[in-house]
């Protein structure tokens, strides 16, 4: 601040040079002359720094005292007032920018969401636009707790959100409720049931009556627990049977891929299409925004002007690339496909296991013509039991 | 003006009063090593980036250092700043 204040007043650099320049400076001390930046130049001289305005006091003591003065530098103060004046478009300009950039600031150009996963960001921008949160908002007029309160109103799905408004920048922060667990009810009745077919290694049975037993072959669907329990009195009892039924399973999951694909051969041209965006407006400089090509990679960049991240004009620039090219049929790398296919399909059995344990496995290779079929055969232990209500 | 300096501050001893209300004697604050403000001075004699000596009425106080500067200084103030290595009255 000091530093602006020096440059609008005007600043002289000087050199003393005398058999005893210090009495300038108590000249200037004496006077009221503000100076600074003294350094010794050489031998019987100085330099200083002094506000322009005081300047033609310091010449009056040149040559004086045995002092020589010399102007080295001077910067600011008319220097600026005379360029002012002779580019006094610019700087209207320049104001008018100014003034345009700080009552646009007053607006909302900028709309981030952030921490949603389920909930999509077009679903966030309706509802916080019913509630007068959109571009072009007049945003020292929204409370945020208003708005807070009225979007979880709107959205149950919504745990907590915040909004800060930093400028012509609105950052939404959402927190998404989680779902509440299934609540099981204790006391309906239900069997346990073979989800898979195998044999059964081990088996805990927490409550219900137990059929199957270990070493038993058992197909999906088997009832392996049932809820209905014998009862003394003579009457039927039914419980909610829990067990825990682990069992050797087998797989066998075969994945399949190409052996020829159409791959990217060379560009055969590119087009640039550009467009101007004011506020929701936006202005295309193309006539047709379709693809010239059925075959073409489309690269769309949007940008705003902005100073920093708070800063944000309702100015963007869009461009939108469109490079063609063609295709060629090309045979794939048949080992590199194949360790992809056996990743995903060993993903795929983990997947299907949930948890369980492979005992072992193995992979085969076979391929015609076309089609590379890899093919994945498991054994594998885990937990079979799955709950299915008495009827 | 310096015997009378002299005896004021004698006579300011004898009345243990500080002396510089008594007859405005030169006051001298050490911040650290790098900061020395002096109230009360009556100008530069010289001034160098090694020597500074600035006048205090009946004597001279001599400021060794290095990169010796003055960073303000008005009728009855002064700041040095730089490396002080020591200060001497002659």
């Amino acid at each position: 601040m000091k530093n602006l204040y020096d440059l609008a007043r005007g600043t002289i650099r000087i050199e003393v040079s005398g058999a005893k320049p210090e009495r300038l400076l108590n000249f200037c001390a004496e006077n009221g002359i503000e100076f600074w930046d003294t350094s010794p130049c050489e031998d019987f001289a100085m330099c200083m720094t002094v506000h322009a305005s005081d300047y033609p006091m310091l010449c009056e003591q040149n040559g004086k005292n045995g002092c020589e003065i010399r102007l080295i530098a001077s910067r600011g103060g008319k220097k600026i007032s005379g360029a002012v004046k002779r580019r006094w478009i610019f700087c209207i300009f320049c104001g008018l920018c100014l003034i345009l950039l700080s009552v646009s600031s007053m607006f909302l150009w900028r709309i981030d969401i952030e921490g949603n996963e389920n909930i999509s960001d077009g679903e966030i921008m309706r509802a916080l636009s019913e509630c007068g949160v959109k571009y072009g908002a007049f945003w020292p007029a929204l409370s945020s707790e208003e708005v807070r309160n009225s979007i979880l109103m709107k959205m149950p799905d919504i745990a907590w959100m915040s909004l800060n408004t930093r400028n012509s920048r609105a950052e939404v922060v959402i927190h998404e409720r989680i779902e509440k667990p299934e609540i099981i009810n204790e006391k309906e009745s239900c069997d346990i049931i073979a989800e898979k077919s195998g044999i059964i290694t081990k088996m805990s049975v927490l409550e219900g009556k137990q059929l199957a037993y270990p070493g038993d072959t058992v197909v999906k669907g088997d009832v392996l627990v049932s809820s209905l329990m014998d009862s003394e009195t003579g009457d039927d009892r039914y419980v909610r049977a829990m067990a825990i039924v682990e069992a050797d399973t087998w797989y066998e999951i075969s994945a399949k891929a190409p052996l020829y694909e159409q791959r990217k051969a060379k560009k055969s041209g590119a087009d640039s299409d550009f467009s101007l965006i004011i506020g929701k407006k936006r202005i295309n400089f193309y006539s047709d925004g379709r693809n010239k090509s059925i075959s073409c990679d489309k690269i769309n960049k949007l940008g705003y002007i902005s100073f920093g991240k708070a800063f944000v004009l309702p100015i963007g620039f869009a461009s939108q690339r469109t490079a063609q090219y063609e295709t060629e049929t090309t045979g794939i790398d048949v080992n590199e496909a194949t360790e992809r296919l056996k990743a995903t399909l060993t993903k795929e059995l983990e997947r299907r296991i949930d948890g369980g344990e492979i005992v072992s496995q193995n992979f085969s290779v076979s391929q015609d013509e076309e089609v590379l079929t890899v093919t994945l055969r498991a054994q594998c232990r885990e937990n079979i039991a799955k709950e299915a209500v008495y009827d | 003006m310096g015997k009378y300096n002299d005896k004021a501050e004698l006579l300011a001893d004898r009345l243990d009063l500080p002396a510089d209300a008594l007859v405005g004697s030169t006051r001298l604050s050490l911040c650290g090593r790098r900061r020395l403000m002096i109230e009360n001075h009556h100008g530069i004699i010289s001034y160098g980036e090694n020597l500074t000596e600035v006048s205090c009425g009946g004597v001279k106080l001599a400021v060794r250092g290095d990169g010796l500067r003055i960073g303000a200084m008005d009728k009855k103030d002064m700041l040095i700043c730089g490396r002080i290595i020591s200060l001497e009255f002659e």
